[in-house]
Formats: C-alpha cells, structure tokens, sequence
C-alpha cells in the first residue's frame, strides 16, 4: 500500500463487503450509491437469486441476493443489510450484502488468481483474490453476474 | 447601437443561415416564415433593412416589397431579395416591386454583409 | 456542435418536411388537383431543398433537385401540362430526391446510375415538353443538347470559377496604370423609390478611392414647385484610383436603370488586354457572388464568353448521367424558362394590401421549437410528482386525517391539478401520426412495383394525435400491414379484371381516436381471406385440431399464429422474414391489440390499437397474495363476487365461471404468476372478467380491488429484462414497485401450463 513506486495507473479503489464469513470487493467506479434494505417486490419466474424489485428515484431497480447467487444461502435481511448499486454495461441492478466493510486501493499486481481447488461457481463469479493484512478478500467479477439477463432481453 | 436586420424566408434553414452570418457581423435579427408574417412583423419593428426570399407560401417576395413600398412606415427601408435565380428579369421584376438589392443563394457571409452595407444608410 | 452543423441538422429536418409536403403536393396532383398553389408548393419544396443543399455545398443534391426543379418549373409556368404519366415520374424523382437527401444526411451515396436514369428523365421531359419517353429512355431531345460528359462538367465549368474566384481582391490586379475616372450619374425617381440613395453610391464609390464631387443642381425647381419625391439633382464625381470600370459599374448594380451612368477616363485603353481583365474581373465578381460554393447553377453569360465555350454537338446518346444533365440544360442556348407570367399571377392571389391586423396569419409562427429532451425531462418530472402526490395523500390517509378536512380537501385538489398538468405535459409531446403516415405511399408504390399490381393508397386522419412515445412503434405494424394488403390482400391486375374490378387496387390507410386508444386501420379491396385455404394449412401445421370448430373472425386471426404463413412460397415482400405472429408479438408488448377481418371478394381490414401513450396507464389495482398488481383498465370488461356455485370444475385441474349462460375460464392470478402454489376459491376473492386479444374471455381471480389509478408506466427491461405474464412495471403511492399485469400473455400460459401436467418450476438458477 505504501511502496514508494506505485504506479497510479496500476492503482485501484475497492468497496469491499461481508457475505457470511467471506470478503468480496468490487470496483468502486461501477458503484453508483449504497443505501439501506428495503423490501423488494417479487418478480414472478426469477431465478431464487434476485429477490425483486425496488424504486430507486423512479427507476425500477432489480435487486440480488448476492449470498444466493454466490452459492451461499439465502441471504437473511436485517437492519444492517445494505444494496449496493452498481452499473453493469447499461444496466443498473442492486447487490445485496450483509455489510460493507471498508474501502481498499491495492494495485493490479496484488490481484492473485483463484486457484484451481475453489469450485466452479465461485471461480466463474470472481476475477481475483487479493491479500491484505492476512485478510482474503475476493474481486467480483460483475459482468458475470448478470449474463443471462443480457441473453433474455435479447 | 447595432442595425436591425429583418430576414424573410419560409425555410428555416435559410433563416438560420441568415442569422448565424448577421449575428456575428453585429446585427440584431429579426424573422418572418413568409411574406404575410413579414408585414405583421413590420407593424411592431423598424428594421434598418429587409431581407427577402422570392418563393414563399401565403405572400411571395413580390407582393411583400410592394406591400411594404405602399406603406408609409418602411417605404424608406432598403429590402434585399434573396434569389437563387440569377436570371435578369427576376432581378428586374423584383425592382420593380420595389427592392433595393439582391443576394444571390449560396451566399457567403461576407457578400451579404457587404450587400447590407451598400443600402444600409 | 458547431453552429453551422446545428443549422445543418435544421436543413435536414427541414428537407424531411420538404419532402413530404412534395409528396402530398404530387399526390394531390396524381388524383388530378394541379391548381396553382398546389404546383407552387411543389416547386418551393423542391427550390428550399436545394437552396438549403448548396449552403452546405451538397454538390449531388444540388445536382438532382436543380434538374427536377427545372423541370416543376416548366410546369409552374404551363409549359408542361401535368399529366397522369408526368406525375407518376415526378413522384419517382421525388423518391430518388429523398435518397439523395439521406446520403447527404449520412455522408453515404446514391445508387448512381438510378439517379442518373431519372435526372436523364427529368431532363428530357424538361426539353420535350412533358412528352414521355418510351421507357429506357430513349427520347431525342429537340433541340441540340451540350454533350453532358465529365470533361465539361469537370473541367471547364470549376476553372472558370475558381480561376477567377482568384481575381477577387482589386490588390491583386496588375497595375492599370495612372488616369482618374469621371463618373457622372443622375438618380431618377424610381431609385429613391427603391430606397436606394445617391448617397450610398457616393460612399462605396469612396471605398474605391478618393474622390471629388460636384453636384449639378441645374434641373433642381423653385422650393414651391418642388416635387419632394422627385429626383432632381445630378452628380459628378472624380475617382483616382487604380480600378477597372466594372468595379465602378458594380456600385451602381443595384440601380441600373434608375440612374443614368456615364463613366469616361480611367487608364489608357492602349492594351486591349487590360479591357479584357477588367471584362473577366466583371465575370468573376458576377461569378463570385453569385456562386459562392462552386455550384453548378448559374452559370452567367459572361463566363462563357472567357473560357471555351462548351462543345455543342448533336447528341448520340441522349440518356445523360445526373449531373451533366443539368449542366446540359444550364449551357442550353435557350434563355431559361421564364417565370415571369405564372409569378405575376402568383402575387395576385393573395392581396398585396397589408392583411386586416386581426386576420390569423400562418401557423407556423405561433409554434416553439423545443428540445425533445427537454419535453421527456418534463414528462418524467410529472411522472414523479404524480408518484409523490399519491404518496402524500396515501400518508394523509394513514394519519388518521378526515377526508374533509383542510389538508384532504387541498390534497384533492392537488391531485386535479397534477393530472391537469401531465395531461398538459403529455399534450405537448403528442403528435399526428401523420410523419409516419407520409412514409408509406413511397412503400406502397415500391411493393406495387414489385408485385405487379396497380395500387392506390387512401389516407384518413392524418391529423390524429398520439404519444410520441407510440408514434415511434407504429411504423413497423403499418408497414407490415400494408405489405400484406397488397402482397396477399390485392389480386393482380388480370384478376381484378376477371372479377369484374377496378384495375387499380384501393389500400386504406386510416386513424382515430376510440375509446381512449388510436386505431390504426389498415384495409384492401382485394380477395379476402380464403377460410378454407388458412383452415386447412392450420389444420396441417398442427396449429388447431382436424376437428375444431371456429368461427369465421376465429379462423381470420389464425394467420396470427406463430408458424403460421399463406404464401406458398416465402414472398420477400410481406414476408422479409417476418411472419404475422411477430408484429401481433410486438404490437402486444405494447398493450395493444391487433386483428383482422376479411370478407370473401370484398377485401380484408386489419384493426391494430395502441395506448394514446407509452407513458402512463389506467389500471385497476388489486391484491394478490400480499402483492399489489395492477391490470389494465381496457382490459377489463366487468369486475364480479362470484357465488360459490358459479364455479365450475373442467377437469383435473381447471375451472370455469359461468357469467350469464356462458361459461369462462378462470385464471387464479396468484397461481399463475408463481406467488402461490395452492389454489383458493374463486367466491372468496374477486373476479375480473377480461377479454383478451383474440376476443376470448377470461376470469382473472384476484383477493380484493383497491380502486381504479392512473399509474405512470416503468420499464422492466432497462435494467432487468422481459418477465412473462408481467407487462410493465410502476410505482405506488406507498413508493414500492408494482408490477403491471399483461393480461393476454397471463391468459396464455395459463392455457399452455393447464396442458402439461406438472406446474412449471422456476427455472434454475444455472
């Protein structure tokens, strides 16, 4: 973090964020807001994943459960659940976590790849793992996320 | 204090040509889409000169410069007509209606301030 | 942007209204009204574009429209008499003319050689009279025409110009050599009737040089018998400076005629050549401004007389390329065609006399031109205080406040004035479909061509209003729509004959206002709809059974089905890969409706209605297990409490209403939509009866209605994608979303899954 060389180009902010027991981190330019759970209006044949819809200053904002889409369990909502909204492509869709936990700069040489044991669904979700501080903090891949949704509104 | 400059012409184009290159020679503009509008227009403003097309809807350029020469309020006005016929007779025709000039359609900017110049008092 | 491009987006704006007013003009004359303000607004339409087109030096553009120009204005001034034949190649030009536009809008290009087959028309008819050539175009001209090849076009025309255009500065000149000039004139009266002034002479001819005057007021009366209109005094002015008597000429331009001229001294006119660079200085300023980009129009007397003059030779080959044609008629010996006499009449018509002040003048001046972006802004601020003011009046409510209490009272108030204001709001974007509706007789005529078959198109209600939002998804269904009228509605030519019809088949193209929806009417006077034939082919698809019974209407709309097509072989022409199915598809992806009814010999309609808008929807708003919903108001016939014993079991799984001896089926809303798996008794909620688009019923099963709304209508898609059964999306009083129900699709994948004998499963989430 403090090495004197950093290169700026290389230089990166994450939002990093608690599902369960596990870090997950996204790019901060791709994060719009991050406001507080309210409950979304279920969508009919959606995926378990996105748990609905809500307003978002007059947009219809689609919300996931991240925990879910990971391969977790289904995310538990309380008062400390937060959406992150993101932008995707042209898309605006809102990640459901259980907390965010700070704000990270690491720069591309710290992106590790994930290695081969983690299973497929994790490995197709994250871009990298990250060390800091003997913490493992995974970088989502958010294109990922959504990719049949670009197939069905096709 | 900067000219008054009053363009007649049913092609919105062609008036905003006009405006652009009057504009930034300094003058104020005015607008009227045919002839009909243009003498409406004439009865709240006192152009420094008239600009007109030929072909309009409603009043062409013709019945406009005669109109305009039988009232007592702008008879003085110098009025250039816009033409892309270059021919003489619709240059004659049109003095005889009573215009002052003429420009001829594609105009370069410089010719239609300079045209404005010679009548302009 | 950079103003001039502004001006330029202006020009193509403009050449779109252009060319639509010179295709209702032509059309007009087709069905034979070819009075003079007709023709007129055909020619100016034609005149604006190119005006417009050699501002922004569209050398092309010009090219063609000054052919075709030239052309209308041989009709204009009755030296062509307006035919059926005259029309009908007009309307070709105009077509090509509006290519042209579009490449010049794209930087693209024209299919050459079809441009230059029509300008080759154009210029023939312009030089026969209107006398139409056999097709091919083998029509000797007259009279000799210049040979229209590139060496002239390209070669002599721009160095005549631009070699001259150099000449432009009097510093530039070669020495005249010393001698002042005396100018004498002597305004007569008709020059200060012009506004013109003796004054303003002196001053441009001070431009040139010093000069001395001396003014000679010998005629000049006693002040009683003096004329204060009259010209009376003469001038003499001294210029020494080294100009050449053109440019001296040139300040009197504007009054030749008016005044009496005599220019005597200036150099010695020992060297012939120098009076003939003063000769072609002359020509160059004409030139210079009359032509400022290097375009093909006028091409003035002078200039011919400077360079070679263009080869006049018999003409081998009289179909000319498109732009030499105009060349060819520009460098016509001939004087060009007068307009004197038709102008003349012209400025009779209308009353020369200021108008009464109070008389309405053009419309034209009373309208605003706005940023689209800016109405949409609007519209979606009104949007959101539409939302906020249900939310406010919904927490008054919950308050506990009385509904006649001061702040219910305002709130209501409120309420009218926001729905005042978005009706208002919506009224400035609503526009006649009437941009759509005049792109269509050129797809009319194009699909005759390719059909064979002799159409005419009719147009109603043009004028009709709708949301902008709408009048940008009708193009494709009306295109489709006409495309099949004609392609499979319209006999050909030999059949209409046969049957006893007019050869020219009749296409209607209509629209109105009904019941707070526009419909579009699309209809034939051909054959009809072979119930038989579609029967059969349906029957043979496996799209209905052998046995069904159906009604007449019932097996008309079959050609919606999917997989459906009459055609024996795939017809390029309505078919372009795109079946019936896929425009009903469409057109109910925005609530509307489409449907056709034929009679046999007589001809078909097809009926499609839209929404006035895409922006706000009436809607009932119900609940479903613990959902709010909200289903379209034009959707609904009735709302009902069944009684228990009005439901009926049909079969394992499904159930009918019967409503006054017919029977409906019910579609439990909350099963359908996946909110709940175990089915409750209809008596206990609420029914809506519905009809759908194919004119079936159903009963739609909700748990309660909590009143009617007006909702503003979100899409899903933005930023999720399209979710069966669900049409749209809004948002509510409480600030949660609510999903908009799309009736139809809900009616048919209940049908569908009541067929398959397991309830559907979400689908995985891999």
């Amino acid at each position: 973090m403090t090495e004197p060389n950093m290169n700026l180009l290389d230089r990166r902010e994450l939002i990093s964020f608690r599902i369960g027991e596990q870090e997950f981190c996204v790019d901060i330019m791709a994060v719009r807001e991050i406001r507080g759970w309210t409950p979304a209006t279920p969508l009919p044949q959606s995926p378990p994943y996105i748990c609905g819809v809500i307003n978002l200053r007059g947009a219809v904002l689609p919300i996931m459960d991240l925990s879910a889409r990971l391969g977790f369990a289904t995310a538990v909502t309380s008062a400390r659940s937060v959406i992150i909204v993101v932008k995707v492509g042209e898309r605006m869709i809102g990640l459901l976590v259980d907390a965010v936990s700070d704000i990270l700069m690491i720069t591309d040489d710290m992106l590790q790849v994930a290695p081969d044991v983690a299973c497929d669904r994790v490995r197709s979700f994250v871009r990298g793992l990250i060390s800091i501080d003997s913490r493992m903090i995974s970088l989502i891949a958010l294109d990922r996320l959504l990719p049949e949704l670009e197939q069905m509104a096709a | 204090m900067s000219r008054t400059i009053l363009t007649v012409d049913d092609s919105r184009t062609m008036r905003d040509m006009l405006r652009l290159a009057l504009v930034k020679a300094g003058f104020d503009v005015v607008e009227a889409v045919d002839g009909l509008h243009g003498l409406e227009v004439l009865g709240g403003v006192d152009p420094d000169v008239i600009i007109t097309d030929i072909n309009m809807p409603n009043l062409d350029g013709f019945g406009f410069i005669e109109a305009v020469r039988e009232g007592e309020r702008h008879r003085a006005t110098p009025i250039l007509v816009l033409t892309t016929e270059s021919d003489p007779e619709k240059k004659s025709r049109a003095r005889q209606a009573g215009a002052t000039g003429w420009i001829v359609k594609p105009f370069h900017p410089d010719k239609l301030v300079e045209a404005i110049r010679r009548v302009a008092a | 942007m950079d103003e001039l491009e502004e001006i330029k987006v202006t020009f193509f704006q403009e050449c779109d209204e252009l060319l639509a007013d010179l295709e209702n003009g032509l059309l007009a004359m087709q069905s034979g009204d070819s009075d003079g303000e007709t023709i007129n607004a055909v020619f100016r339409a034609v005149h604006s574009i190119k005006g417009g087109a050699g501002a922004f030096g569209l050398d092309p553009l010009v090219r063609f429209a000054h052919v075709f120009e030239t052309l209308l204005d041989g009709v204009r001034s009755h030296k062509i008499d307006v035919t059926v034949e005259l029309v009908r190649e007009l309307l070709r030009a105009a077509d090509v003319l509006a290519d042209h536009v579009q490449a010049a809008r794209t930087d693209g290009v024209v299919d050459e050689a079809a441009s230059a087959d029509m300008a080759a028309v154009l210029a023939a008819l312009t030089a026969s009279g209107g006398r139409i050539a056999p097709v091919g175009g083998v029509a000797p001209p007259p009279a000799p025409v210049v040979t229209p090849d590139d060496e002239i076009g390209s070669s002599f025309k721009p160095m005549a110009i631009m070699s001259l255009a150099n000449f432009d500065e009097p510093a530039e000149l070669p020495s005249l050599g010393g001698g002042a000039w005396t100018v004498t004139f002597r305004p007569k009266t008709e020059l200060y009737r012009n506004a013109n002034d003796p004054l303003l002479l002196l001053r441009e001819l001070e431009r040139l040089g010093p000069i001395t005057v001396a003014i000679n007021d010998e005629t000049l009366p006693s002040l009683s018998e003096m004329d204060p209109e009259a010209a009376y005094l003469a001038f003499t002015v001294t210029l020494d400076a080294p100009v050449t008597e053109a440019q001296i000429q040139e300040v009197f331009e504007f009054v030749e005629g008016d005044c009496d001229v005599e220019i005597t001294g200036g150099p010695a006119p020992a060297e012939a050549p120098a009076l003939d660079i003063a000769a072609l200085l002359a020509a160059a300023e004409t030139a210079q401004i009359e032509m400022a980009p290097p375009v093909a129009e006028p091409v003035v007397a002078p200039p011919v007389a400077v360079a070679p003059p263009p080869v006049i030779e018999p003409v081998a080959e009289p179909v000319a390329p498109p732009a030499p044609a105009s060349v060819a008629i520009e460098a016509h010996p001939e004087p060009a065609p007068e307009f004197t006499g038709v102008l003349a009449s012209a400025i009779k018509t209308p009353q020369p006399k200021a108008p009464p002040a109070n008389e309405p003048v053009a419309n034209a001046q009373a309208t605003i031109r706005v940023d689209p972006e800016r109405i949409d802004r609007l519209i979606d601020l009104v949007g959101e205080l539409v939302i906020n003011q249900a939310m406010l009046a919904q927490r008054v409510i919950e308050s506990g406040l009385a509904s006649s209490s001061s702040v219910a009272l305002g709130l209501d108030e409120l309420e009218q004035l926001t729905r005042q204001i978005q009706d208002g709001v919506m009224a400035i974007r609503a526009q006649p479909v009437k941009s759509v509706f005049q792109r269509m007789p050129r797809l009319v005529r194009e699909v005759a061509n390719m059909t064979g078959k002799s159409v005419r198109l009719v147009t109603e209600g043009e004028s009709t209003e709708v949301d902008k939002t709408v009048i940008e998804r009708l193009g494709e269904p009306i295109t489709h729509m006409l495309r099949n009228a004609i392609d499979h509605g319209l006999e050909t030519p030999d059949e209409r004959r046969a049957a006893g019809k007019p050869i020219e088949g009749t296409v209607r193209l209509a629209a109105l206002h009904r019941g707070g929806r526009i419909v579009i009417e699309v209809g034939d006077d051909g054959r009809g709809i072979n119930r038989k034939r579609v029967y059969a082919i349906a029957v043979e698809k496996e799209l209905i059974a052998p046995d069904a019974v159906l009604s007449d209407e019932e097996i008309d709309n079959l050609i919606f089905l999917p997989g459906f097509s009459t055609a024996s072989t795939v017809s390029d022409i309505s078919g372009r890969g795109v079946g019936m199915d896929v425009v009903r598809r469409s057109v109910q992806a925005l609530g509307g409706r489409i449907s056709i009814s034929s009679k046999p010999g007589e001809g078909s309609v097809f009926t499609l209605s839209l929404p006035l808008t895409l922006a706000v929807l009436d809607g009932m708003v119900v609940d479903v297990a613990g959902q709010t919903l909200v289903i379209p108001l034009t959707a609904i016939v009735e709302s009902l409490r069944p009684k228990a014993e009005e439901v009926k079991g049909l079969g394992p799984q499904g159930a009918v209403l019967s409503v006054r001896d017919s029977f409906v089926p019910l579609v439990d809303i909350a099963n359908a939509l996946g909110f709940r798996s175990d089915k409750r008794a209809p008596h206990e909620g609420v029914v809506l009866l519905i009809e759908a688009e194919d004119g079936g019923r159903a009963a739609l099963v909700a748990d309660a209605i909590q009143g009617q709304r007006q909702v503003v209508i979100k899409s899903l898609e933005s930023n999720y994608r399209q979710v069966e059964g669900i049409a749209a999306a809004t948002i509510l009083g409480d600030g949660r979303v609510a999903l908009i129900v799309d009736v139809d699709a809900l009616v048919a994948m209940r049908r569908r899954d009541n067929t398959r004998p397991t309830e559907p499963t979400l689908f995985a989430a891999e």
